[in-house]
Protein backbone atom coordinates (compact mmCIF):
# COMPACT_ATOMS: atom_id res chain seq x y z
CA UNK A 1 0.00 0.00 0.00
CA UNK A 2 1.29 3.44 -0.87
CA UNK A 3 1.30 6.52 1.27
CA UNK A 4 -2.10 8.24 1.45
CA UNK A 5 -0.80 11.28 -0.44
CA UNK A 6 0.32 9.18 -3.35
CA UNK A 7 -3.29 8.10 -3.92
CA UNK A 8 -4.56 11.65 -4.19
CA UNK A 9 -5.33 12.63 -7.80
CA UNK A 10 -3.29 15.48 -9.19
CA UNK A 11 -4.86 18.89 -9.65
CA UNK A 12 -5.98 19.36 -13.31
CA UNK A 13 -3.67 22.38 -13.81
CA UNK A 14 -0.68 20.47 -12.49
CA UNK A 15 -1.53 17.54 -14.72
CA UNK A 16 -1.66 19.78 -17.79
CA UNK A 17 1.64 21.37 -16.84
CA UNK A 18 3.34 18.02 -16.42
CA UNK A 19 1.86 16.65 -19.61
CA UNK A 20 3.15 19.67 -21.52
CA UNK A 21 6.58 19.40 -19.89
CA UNK A 22 6.72 15.70 -20.64
CA UNK A 23 5.75 16.27 -24.28
CA UNK A 24 8.37 19.03 -24.64
CA UNK A 25 11.00 16.78 -23.11
CA UNK A 26 10.03 13.94 -25.46
CA UNK A 27 10.36 16.35 -28.40
CA UNK A 28 13.81 17.44 -27.26
CA UNK A 29 14.92 13.83 -26.86
CA UNK A 30 13.57 12.96 -30.31
CA UNK A 31 15.40 15.92 -31.86
CA UNK A 32 18.59 14.98 -30.07
CA UNK A 33 18.33 11.37 -31.21
CA UNK A 34 17.78 12.49 -34.79
CA UNK A 35 21.04 14.42 -34.60
CA UNK A 36 23.09 11.90 -32.63
CA UNK A 37 22.07 8.65 -34.30
CA UNK A 38 23.81 9.34 -37.65
CA UNK A 39 26.98 10.33 -35.75
CA UNK A 40 26.93 7.07 -33.80
CA UNK A 41 26.28 5.09 -36.98
CA UNK A 42 29.40 6.62 -38.55
CA UNK A 43 31.42 5.74 -35.46
CA UNK A 44 30.14 2.13 -35.55
CA UNK A 45 31.34 1.84 -39.14
CA UNK A 46 34.94 2.25 -37.95
CA UNK A 47 36.99 -0.95 -38.22
CA UNK A 48 38.36 -1.27 -34.70
CA UNK A 49 40.26 -4.51 -35.36
CA UNK A 50 42.16 -5.71 -32.32
CA UNK A 51 42.25 -2.29 -30.66
CA UNK A 52 41.53 -2.38 -26.96
CA UNK A 53 40.50 0.07 -24.30
CA UNK A 54 43.66 1.51 -22.82
CA UNK A 55 42.78 0.64 -19.25
CA UNK A 56 45.47 0.39 -16.62
CA UNK A 57 44.64 -1.40 -13.40
CA UNK A 58 46.90 -0.41 -10.55
CA UNK A 59 46.48 -2.94 -7.76
CA UNK A 60 48.26 -0.62 -5.33
CA UNK A 61 45.90 2.27 -5.82
CA UNK A 62 44.13 3.05 -2.57
CA UNK A 63 46.38 0.81 -0.50
CA UNK A 64 48.26 3.71 1.04
CA UNK A 65 45.52 6.33 1.03
CA UNK B 1 42.40 48.43 -17.87
CA UNK B 2 44.56 49.30 -20.83
CA UNK B 3 43.68 46.87 -23.64
CA UNK B 4 47.31 46.81 -24.71
CA UNK B 5 48.66 45.83 -21.29
CA UNK B 6 49.83 42.23 -21.47
CA UNK B 7 50.81 40.23 -18.40
CA UNK B 8 54.56 40.33 -18.96
CA UNK B 9 54.52 44.12 -19.49
CA UNK B 10 52.32 44.55 -16.42
CA UNK B 11 54.78 42.42 -14.46
CA UNK B 12 57.66 44.69 -15.44
CA UNK B 13 55.64 47.77 -14.45
CA UNK B 14 54.69 46.16 -11.11
CA UNK B 15 58.31 45.34 -10.30
CA UNK B 16 59.61 48.78 -11.31
CA UNK B 17 56.99 50.52 -9.19
CA UNK B 18 55.49 52.25 -12.22
CA UNK B 19 52.23 50.39 -11.51
CA UNK B 20 50.92 48.87 -8.29
CA UNK B 21 48.94 45.64 -7.94
CA UNK B 22 46.24 47.61 -6.11
CA UNK B 23 45.92 50.12 -8.97
CA UNK B 24 45.70 47.31 -11.52
CA UNK B 25 43.11 45.37 -9.49
CA UNK B 26 41.07 48.51 -8.81
CA UNK B 27 41.08 49.26 -12.55
CA UNK B 28 39.71 45.77 -13.27
CA UNK B 29 37.01 46.10 -10.61
CA UNK B 30 36.00 49.52 -11.97
CA UNK B 31 35.86 48.10 -15.47
CA UNK B 32 33.62 45.27 -14.26
CA UNK B 33 31.31 47.87 -12.68
CA UNK B 34 31.19 49.78 -15.96
CA UNK B 35 30.56 47.02 -18.46
CA UNK B 36 29.45 43.75 -16.91
CA UNK B 37 25.79 44.64 -16.33
CA UNK B 38 25.06 44.40 -20.04
CA UNK B 39 27.07 41.26 -20.74
CA UNK B 40 26.89 39.36 -17.44
CA UNK B 41 30.21 37.58 -17.66
CA UNK B 42 30.61 37.39 -13.86
CA UNK B 43 28.65 35.23 -11.43
CA UNK B 44 30.22 36.99 -8.47
CA UNK B 45 32.89 39.64 -7.93
CA UNK B 46 35.19 39.34 -4.91
CA UNK B 47 36.09 43.03 -4.63
CA UNK B 48 37.27 43.08 -1.00
CA UNK B 49 39.20 39.83 -1.22
CA UNK B 50 40.79 40.94 -4.48
CA UNK B 51 41.93 44.25 -3.02
CA UNK B 52 43.36 42.45 0.02
CA UNK B 53 45.25 40.00 -2.21
CA UNK B 54 46.48 42.88 -4.36
CA UNK B 55 47.71 44.73 -1.27
CA UNK B 56 49.60 41.62 -0.17
CA UNK B 57 51.12 41.18 -3.64
CA UNK B 58 52.13 44.81 -3.73
CA UNK B 59 53.85 44.54 -0.34
CA UNK B 60 55.63 41.34 -1.38
CA UNK B 61 56.85 42.85 -4.64
CA UNK B 62 58.03 45.98 -2.80
CA UNK B 63 60.21 43.89 -0.51
CA UNK B 64 61.66 41.92 -3.40
CA UNK B 65 59.64 38.70 -3.20
CA UNK B 66 58.89 37.45 -6.73
CA UNK B 67 56.23 34.75 -7.07
CA UNK B 68 56.49 34.57 -10.87
CA UNK B 69 54.77 36.00 -13.94
CA UNK B 70 51.29 36.21 -12.42
CA UNK B 71 52.32 37.97 -9.21
CA UNK B 72 49.85 40.84 -8.71
CA UNK B 73 47.90 40.02 -11.90
CA UNK B 74 44.05 40.11 -11.74
CA UNK B 75 42.41 36.93 -13.03
CA UNK B 76 38.91 35.41 -13.18
CA UNK B 77 37.87 31.81 -12.52
CA UNK B 78 35.19 29.83 -14.34
CA UNK B 79 32.46 28.78 -11.92
CA UNK B 80 33.39 25.14 -12.33
CA UNK B 81 36.60 25.43 -10.28
CA UNK B 82 36.58 25.39 -6.48
CA UNK B 83 37.68 28.65 -4.89
CA UNK B 84 38.09 28.36 -1.12
CA UNK B 85 35.25 30.02 0.79
CA UNK B 86 32.96 30.30 -2.24
CA UNK B 87 30.23 28.11 -3.70
CA UNK B 88 30.93 26.29 -6.97
CA UNK B 89 27.48 26.46 -8.53
CA UNK B 90 28.63 25.16 -11.95
CA UNK B 91 25.96 27.34 -13.53
CA UNK B 92 23.20 25.16 -12.10
CA UNK B 93 20.26 25.83 -9.82
CA UNK B 94 20.71 22.25 -8.66
CA UNK B 95 23.88 23.34 -6.82
CA UNK B 96 22.51 26.59 -5.42
CA UNK B 97 22.46 25.06 -1.93
CA UNK B 98 26.03 23.69 -2.17
CA UNK B 99 28.37 24.58 0.69
CA UNK B 100 31.31 26.91 0.04
CA UNK B 101 34.41 25.03 -1.08
CA UNK B 102 36.83 24.14 1.72
CA UNK B 103 39.87 24.55 -0.50
CA UNK B 104 40.97 25.77 -3.91
CA UNK B 105 41.05 23.54 -6.97
CA UNK B 106 44.67 22.49 -7.57
CA UNK B 107 45.12 24.90 -10.50
CA UNK B 108 43.49 27.77 -8.59
CA UNK B 109 45.81 27.06 -5.66
CA UNK B 110 48.86 27.20 -7.93
CA UNK B 111 47.72 30.52 -9.39
CA UNK B 112 47.05 31.92 -5.92
CA UNK B 113 50.44 30.67 -4.73
CA UNK B 114 51.90 32.39 -7.79
CA UNK B 115 50.47 35.69 -6.54
CA UNK B 116 47.50 35.98 -8.92
CA UNK B 117 44.61 38.13 -7.69
CA UNK B 118 41.19 36.50 -8.14
CA UNK B 119 38.63 39.20 -8.99
CA UNK B 120 35.64 36.88 -9.32
CA UNK B 121 33.94 33.88 -10.87
CA UNK B 122 32.63 33.75 -14.43
CA UNK B 123 29.57 32.07 -15.88
CA UNK B 124 29.65 28.59 -17.36
CA UNK B 125 27.03 26.78 -19.41
CA UNK B 126 25.25 24.58 -16.88
CA UNK B 127 27.72 21.89 -15.74
CA UNK B 128 29.84 22.84 -18.78
CA UNK B 129 27.43 20.79 -20.90
CA UNK B 130 26.71 23.19 -23.74
CA UNK B 131 28.18 25.68 -26.14
CA UNK B 132 26.20 28.87 -25.60
CA UNK B 133 26.45 30.02 -21.92
CA UNK B 134 22.96 31.55 -22.07
CA UNK B 135 23.48 33.71 -18.94
CA UNK B 136 26.14 35.74 -20.79
CA UNK B 137 26.11 37.75 -24.03
CA UNK B 138 28.82 38.20 -26.60
CA UNK B 139 30.54 41.60 -26.10
CA UNK B 140 30.85 42.03 -29.87
CA UNK B 141 27.08 41.81 -30.36
CA UNK B 142 24.74 41.55 -27.39
CA UNK B 143 22.21 39.61 -29.46
CA UNK B 144 24.71 36.78 -29.88
CA UNK B 145 26.15 33.99 -27.73
CA UNK B 146 29.69 34.16 -26.31
CA UNK B 147 30.11 30.42 -26.88
CA UNK B 148 30.61 27.91 -24.15
CA UNK B 149 31.01 26.44 -21.86
CA UNK B 150 33.65 28.94 -20.71
CA UNK B 151 31.59 31.82 -22.15
CA UNK B 152 31.89 34.06 -19.08
CA UNK B 153 35.68 33.84 -19.06
CA UNK B 154 35.95 34.70 -22.76
CA UNK B 155 33.51 37.63 -22.49
CA UNK B 156 35.29 38.94 -19.38
CA UNK B 157 38.60 39.03 -21.25
CA UNK B 158 37.13 40.61 -24.38
CA UNK B 159 35.92 43.43 -22.12
CA UNK B 160 39.36 43.90 -20.50
CA UNK B 161 37.96 43.17 -17.01
CA UNK B 162 40.88 40.86 -16.13
CA UNK B 163 44.18 39.75 -17.68
CA UNK B 164 43.58 35.98 -17.61
CA UNK B 165 40.67 33.65 -16.92
CA UNK B 166 40.39 29.93 -16.24
CA UNK B 167 38.38 27.62 -18.43
CA UNK B 168 37.68 23.95 -19.03
CA UNK B 169 37.49 22.17 -22.38
CA UNK B 170 35.73 18.83 -23.01
CA UNK B 171 34.97 19.24 -26.71
CA UNK B 172 36.14 22.82 -27.33
CA UNK B 173 34.90 24.79 -24.32
CA UNK B 174 38.06 26.91 -23.96
CA UNK B 175 38.88 27.40 -27.65
CA UNK B 176 35.35 27.92 -28.95
CA UNK B 177 34.32 30.87 -26.70
CA UNK B 178 37.81 32.31 -27.13
CA UNK B 179 37.31 32.28 -30.92
CA UNK B 180 33.79 33.74 -30.71
CA UNK B 181 34.88 36.56 -28.36
CA UNK B 182 38.16 37.41 -30.13
CA UNK B 183 40.57 36.24 -27.43
CA UNK B 184 43.13 33.46 -26.95
CA UNK B 185 42.28 30.02 -25.51
CA UNK B 186 44.77 27.26 -24.67
CA UNK B 187 43.75 23.64 -24.09
CA UNK B 188 46.90 21.89 -22.85
CA UNK B 189 47.71 18.21 -23.32
CA UNK B 190 45.52 15.81 -21.30
CA UNK B 191 47.24 15.42 -17.93
CA UNK B 192 49.27 18.65 -18.13
CA UNK B 193 47.00 20.68 -15.79
CA UNK B 194 45.31 19.03 -12.84
CA UNK B 195 41.54 18.72 -12.78
CA UNK B 196 41.15 18.08 -9.07
CA UNK B 197 38.70 20.51 -7.52
CA UNK B 198 36.87 21.04 -10.81
CA UNK B 199 33.31 19.76 -11.36
CA UNK B 200 33.71 17.14 -14.09
CA UNK B 201 31.72 16.87 -17.27
CA UNK B 202 33.45 13.88 -18.86
CA UNK B 203 36.53 12.61 -17.06
CA UNK B 204 38.39 11.22 -20.05
CA UNK B 205 37.79 14.26 -22.28
CA UNK B 206 37.98 17.12 -19.73
CA UNK B 207 40.94 19.51 -19.74
CA UNK B 208 41.62 22.71 -17.78
CA UNK B 209 43.53 25.67 -19.16
CA UNK B 210 43.86 29.42 -19.56
CA UNK B 211 42.01 31.97 -21.66
CA UNK B 212 43.83 35.26 -22.15
CA UNK B 213 44.01 38.29 -24.43
CA UNK B 214 47.46 37.47 -25.80
CA UNK B 215 49.41 34.29 -26.51
CA UNK B 216 52.20 35.33 -24.13
CA UNK B 217 49.64 35.75 -21.34
CA UNK B 218 48.32 32.23 -21.94
CA UNK B 219 51.91 30.93 -21.85
CA UNK B 220 52.58 32.73 -18.57
CA UNK B 221 49.42 31.31 -17.00
CA UNK B 222 50.17 27.78 -18.21
CA UNK B 223 53.66 28.06 -16.77
CA UNK B 224 52.09 28.56 -13.34
CA UNK B 225 49.20 26.07 -13.68
CA UNK B 226 51.02 23.09 -15.22
CA UNK B 227 52.40 20.23 -13.18
CA UNK B 228 51.69 16.88 -11.61
CA UNK B 229 48.96 16.41 -9.00
CA UNK B 230 48.54 13.09 -7.23
CA UNK B 231 44.87 13.85 -6.62
CA UNK B 232 44.13 13.71 -10.38
CA UNK B 233 44.44 10.17 -11.74
CA UNK B 234 45.00 11.56 -15.24
CA UNK B 235 47.77 13.93 -14.16
CA UNK B 236 51.10 13.47 -15.94
CA UNK B 237 54.52 13.34 -14.25
CA UNK B 238 56.63 14.79 -17.07
CA UNK B 239 58.56 17.95 -16.20
CA UNK B 240 57.08 21.32 -17.17
CA UNK B 241 59.23 23.02 -19.84
CA UNK B 242 59.74 26.75 -20.31
CA UNK B 243 56.73 28.07 -22.24
CA UNK B 244 57.90 31.67 -22.34
CA UNK B 245 61.45 31.29 -23.62
CA UNK B 246 60.53 30.22 -27.18
CA UNK B 247 57.71 32.70 -27.83
CA UNK B 248 59.93 34.86 -30.03
CA UNK B 249 61.50 32.04 -32.03
CA UNK B 250 59.20 32.37 -35.06
CA UNK B 251 58.12 29.60 -37.47
CA UNK B 252 61.02 29.56 -39.93
CA UNK B 253 61.57 25.95 -40.98
CA UNK B 254 58.55 24.54 -39.15
CA UNK B 255 56.11 22.30 -41.03
CA UNK B 256 52.40 23.11 -40.76
CA UNK B 257 50.01 20.28 -41.67
CA UNK B 258 46.65 21.26 -43.14
CA UNK B 259 44.00 18.52 -43.44
CA UNK B 260 42.26 18.33 -46.81
CA UNK B 261 39.13 16.78 -45.29
CA UNK B 262 36.92 17.36 -42.21
CA UNK B 263 38.43 20.72 -41.20
CA UNK B 264 37.88 22.19 -44.66
CA UNK B 265 34.25 21.09 -45.01
CA UNK B 266 31.25 23.38 -44.55
CA UNK B 267 33.11 26.52 -43.49
CA UNK B 268 31.58 29.98 -43.82
CA UNK B 269 33.13 31.96 -46.69
CA UNK B 270 34.69 34.35 -44.15
CA UNK B 271 36.23 31.52 -42.12
CA UNK B 272 37.53 29.80 -45.24
CA UNK B 273 39.17 33.02 -46.41
CA UNK B 274 40.60 33.78 -42.94
CA UNK B 275 42.10 30.28 -42.72
CA UNK B 276 43.73 30.61 -46.14
CA UNK B 277 45.08 34.07 -45.30
CA UNK B 278 46.43 32.77 -41.98
CA UNK B 279 48.29 29.96 -43.75
CA UNK B 280 49.74 32.54 -46.15
CA UNK B 281 50.94 34.57 -43.14
CA UNK B 282 52.69 31.51 -41.68
CA UNK B 283 54.21 30.68 -45.07
CA UNK B 284 55.36 34.27 -45.36
CA UNK B 285 57.13 33.83 -42.02
CA UNK B 286 59.01 30.79 -43.34
CA UNK B 287 56.79 27.84 -42.42
CA UNK B 288 56.17 25.03 -44.89
CA UNK B 289 52.54 24.05 -45.46
CA UNK B 290 51.85 20.35 -46.03
CA UNK B 291 48.44 18.91 -46.98
CA UNK B 292 47.42 15.78 -45.07
CA UNK B 293 44.36 13.53 -44.89
CA UNK B 294 42.61 12.25 -41.78
CA UNK B 295 40.81 9.07 -42.95
CA UNK B 296 39.05 8.41 -39.62
CA UNK B 297 37.55 11.89 -39.24
CA UNK B 298 33.97 10.81 -39.96
CA UNK B 299 33.94 8.95 -36.64
CA UNK B 300 35.18 11.83 -34.43
CA UNK B 301 31.81 13.31 -33.54
CA UNK B 302 30.10 10.00 -32.76
CA UNK B 303 32.97 8.99 -30.49
CA UNK B 304 32.93 12.37 -28.75
CA UNK B 305 29.23 12.25 -27.96
CA UNK B 306 29.27 8.56 -26.99
CA UNK B 307 31.98 9.25 -24.40
CA UNK B 308 30.84 12.67 -23.22
CA UNK B 309 27.20 11.72 -22.74
CA UNK B 310 27.91 8.39 -21.05
CA UNK B 311 30.47 9.83 -18.62
CA UNK B 312 28.39 12.95 -17.88
CA UNK B 313 25.30 10.87 -17.20
CA UNK B 314 27.24 8.55 -14.91
CA UNK B 315 28.38 11.57 -12.89
CA UNK B 316 24.89 13.10 -12.74
CA UNK B 317 22.77 9.95 -12.34
CA UNK B 318 22.07 10.35 -8.62
CA UNK B 319 21.62 14.13 -8.80
CA UNK B 320 19.14 13.75 -11.66
CA UNK B 321 16.93 11.71 -9.33
CA UNK B 322 17.11 14.16 -6.42
CA UNK B 323 17.41 17.51 -8.27
CA UNK B 324 16.28 16.71 -11.84
CA UNK B 325 13.67 19.48 -11.93
CA UNK B 326 16.38 22.07 -11.18
CA UNK B 327 18.40 21.29 -14.31
CA UNK B 328 17.76 23.31 -17.46
CA UNK B 329 15.80 21.36 -20.02
CA UNK B 330 18.57 21.14 -22.62
CA UNK B 331 21.13 19.73 -20.18
CA UNK B 332 18.64 17.36 -18.55
CA UNK B 333 17.72 16.04 -22.00
CA UNK B 334 21.36 15.38 -22.87
CA UNK B 335 21.87 13.58 -19.56
CA UNK B 336 18.72 11.50 -19.97
CA UNK B 337 19.86 10.53 -23.46
CA UNK B 338 23.25 9.63 -22.00
CA UNK B 339 21.60 7.22 -19.57
CA UNK B 340 20.38 5.30 -22.62
CA UNK B 341 23.74 5.31 -24.43
CA UNK B 342 24.64 1.66 -25.16
CA UNK B 343 27.66 0.55 -23.12
CA UNK B 344 29.10 -1.01 -26.26
CA UNK B 345 29.13 2.39 -27.99
CA UNK B 346 30.99 3.89 -25.05
CA UNK B 347 33.58 1.11 -25.07
CA UNK B 348 33.99 1.27 -28.85
CA UNK B 349 34.40 5.04 -28.70
CA UNK B 350 37.20 4.58 -26.17
CA UNK B 351 38.77 1.92 -28.43
CA UNK B 352 38.48 4.28 -31.39
CA UNK B 353 40.51 6.91 -29.54
CA UNK B 354 43.57 4.72 -29.88
CA UNK B 355 43.13 4.74 -33.66
CA UNK B 356 42.59 8.51 -33.69
CA UNK B 357 45.76 8.99 -31.64
CA UNK B 358 47.74 6.84 -34.08
CA UNK B 359 46.31 8.79 -37.02
CA UNK B 360 47.35 12.13 -35.47
CA UNK B 361 50.71 10.76 -34.32
CA UNK B 362 51.42 9.87 -37.94
CA UNK B 363 50.58 13.41 -39.09
CA UNK B 364 52.60 15.01 -36.29
CA UNK B 365 55.59 12.78 -36.99
CA UNK B 366 55.81 14.62 -40.32
CA UNK B 367 54.71 18.09 -39.18
CA UNK B 368 55.33 20.30 -36.15
CA UNK B 369 51.73 21.51 -35.86
CA UNK B 370 48.34 21.20 -37.53
CA UNK B 371 46.66 24.54 -38.31
CA UNK B 372 42.89 24.58 -38.87
CA UNK B 373 39.87 26.78 -38.13
CA UNK B 374 38.71 26.68 -34.50
CA UNK B 375 35.07 26.82 -35.65
CA UNK B 376 33.28 26.74 -39.01
CA UNK B 377 31.88 30.25 -38.47
CA UNK B 378 31.29 33.11 -35.99
CA UNK B 379 28.92 33.70 -33.05
CA UNK B 380 25.31 32.55 -33.37
CA UNK B 381 22.28 34.65 -32.48
CA UNK B 382 21.19 33.90 -28.92
CA UNK B 383 17.65 32.86 -29.88
CA UNK B 384 18.76 30.43 -32.57
CA UNK B 385 19.69 26.77 -32.40
CA UNK B 386 20.75 26.54 -36.04
CA UNK B 387 23.58 28.28 -37.89
CA UNK B 388 23.35 29.11 -41.59
CA UNK B 389 27.00 28.50 -42.40
CA UNK B 390 26.84 28.87 -46.19
CA UNK B 391 23.97 29.63 -48.57
CA UNK B 392 23.35 25.90 -48.94
CA UNK B 393 24.43 24.54 -45.55
CA UNK B 394 22.67 24.98 -42.20
CA UNK B 395 23.75 23.07 -39.11
CA UNK B 396 22.84 22.87 -35.43
CA UNK B 397 24.98 24.87 -33.01
CA UNK B 398 25.65 21.67 -31.05
CA UNK B 399 27.20 20.04 -34.10
CA UNK B 400 28.97 22.98 -35.71
CA UNK B 401 30.60 24.32 -32.54
CA UNK B 402 32.11 20.94 -31.64
CA UNK B 403 33.19 19.20 -34.84
CA UNK B 404 36.49 21.06 -35.37
CA UNK B 405 37.58 21.22 -31.73
CA UNK B 406 36.68 17.72 -30.50
CA UNK B 407 39.60 15.92 -32.21
CA UNK B 408 42.06 17.52 -29.77
CA UNK B 409 39.95 16.23 -26.85
CA UNK B 410 39.72 12.70 -28.26
CA UNK B 411 43.49 12.60 -28.80
CA UNK B 412 44.42 14.72 -25.77
CA UNK B 413 46.69 16.89 -27.97
CA UNK B 414 47.47 20.51 -27.02
CA UNK B 415 45.46 23.08 -28.99
CA UNK B 416 45.44 26.86 -29.05
CA UNK B 417 42.89 29.27 -30.55
CA UNK B 418 44.04 32.73 -31.63
CA UNK B 419 42.05 35.53 -33.29
CA UNK B 420 42.52 35.40 -37.09
CA UNK B 421 39.94 37.66 -38.68
CA UNK B 422 36.40 39.00 -38.64
CA UNK B 423 33.35 38.18 -40.75
CA UNK B 424 31.01 40.53 -42.61
CA UNK B 425 29.27 41.41 -39.31
CA UNK B 426 32.59 42.32 -37.70
CA UNK B 427 32.46 39.20 -35.52
CA UNK B 428 35.75 37.48 -34.55
CA UNK B 429 37.02 34.23 -36.06
CA UNK B 430 39.54 31.81 -34.55
CA UNK B 431 42.55 29.88 -35.85
CA UNK B 432 43.40 26.60 -34.13
CA UNK B 433 46.99 25.36 -33.72
CA UNK B 434 47.29 21.72 -32.62
CA UNK B 435 50.60 20.18 -31.57
CA UNK B 436 52.36 17.05 -30.38
CA UNK B 437 51.67 15.62 -26.91
CA UNK B 438 53.18 17.84 -24.19
CA UNK B 439 54.64 20.17 -26.83
CA UNK B 440 52.66 23.22 -25.79
CA UNK B 441 55.86 25.24 -26.27
CA UNK B 442 55.80 24.81 -30.07
CA UNK B 443 52.05 25.46 -30.23
CA UNK B 444 52.52 28.71 -28.29
CA UNK B 445 55.57 29.60 -30.39
CA UNK B 446 53.52 29.33 -33.61
CA UNK B 447 50.63 31.26 -32.02
CA UNK B 448 52.96 34.03 -30.88
CA UNK B 449 54.56 34.32 -34.34
CA UNK B 450 51.12 34.56 -35.96
CA UNK B 451 49.99 37.12 -33.39
CA UNK B 452 53.08 39.24 -33.92
CA UNK B 453 52.56 39.24 -37.69
CA UNK B 454 48.87 40.21 -37.55
CA UNK B 455 46.66 42.73 -35.73
CA UNK B 456 43.52 40.66 -35.06
CA UNK B 457 44.31 40.33 -31.36
CA UNK B 458 44.23 44.13 -31.02
CA UNK B 459 40.59 44.45 -32.11
CA UNK B 460 38.16 45.15 -29.28
CA UNK B 461 34.35 45.12 -29.02
CA UNK B 462 32.31 48.36 -28.96
CA UNK B 463 32.68 50.89 -26.15
CA UNK B 464 31.04 50.59 -22.69
CA UNK B 465 28.64 53.42 -23.55
CA UNK B 466 27.27 51.26 -26.33
CA UNK B 467 26.76 48.42 -23.87
CA UNK B 468 24.81 50.60 -21.48
CA UNK B 469 22.54 51.85 -24.25
CA UNK B 470 22.02 48.30 -25.49
CA UNK B 471 21.14 47.12 -22.01
CA UNK B 472 18.39 49.71 -21.82
CA UNK B 473 16.83 48.73 -25.14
Amino acid sequence: MGHADSQRPMEPAATDERTRASAASADLLANLSAELDPLLVRMRELHLGESAVAAVFDANRGANE
Amino acid sequence: VNSELDILTAGIALRSGELSAMELTRACLTRIDEVDAAVNAFVDVYAEEAMAAARQAQEEIARGLDRGPLHGIPIAVKDLFDVAGHVTAAGSQSRADALPSAEDAHSVGLLRKGGAVIVGKTHTHEFAFGSTTPQTRNPWDLDRVPGGSSGGSAAALALDTCLMALGTDTAGSIRMPAALCGVVGMKPTYGRVSKSGIVPLSWSLDHAGPLARYVGDAAAALQVMAGHDAKDVGSHQSPVPDYLGRLGDGVEGLTVAVPTNHFSENLSPAMRAAHQESLAVLEGLGAMVMPVELPLAAAYMGATFAIMMAEASAYHRDRLVTHGELYTEDVRTLLEAGLRMPAVDYVDAQRARGLFQAEWHDVLSRADVVVVPTLPTSAALADSSVLQITDSHAESIMNSYVRLSCPANLTGLPALSVPCGVDAHGLPLGLQIIGRPFDEATVLQVGAAFEQATAWHRLRPPSPQTYRRSALR
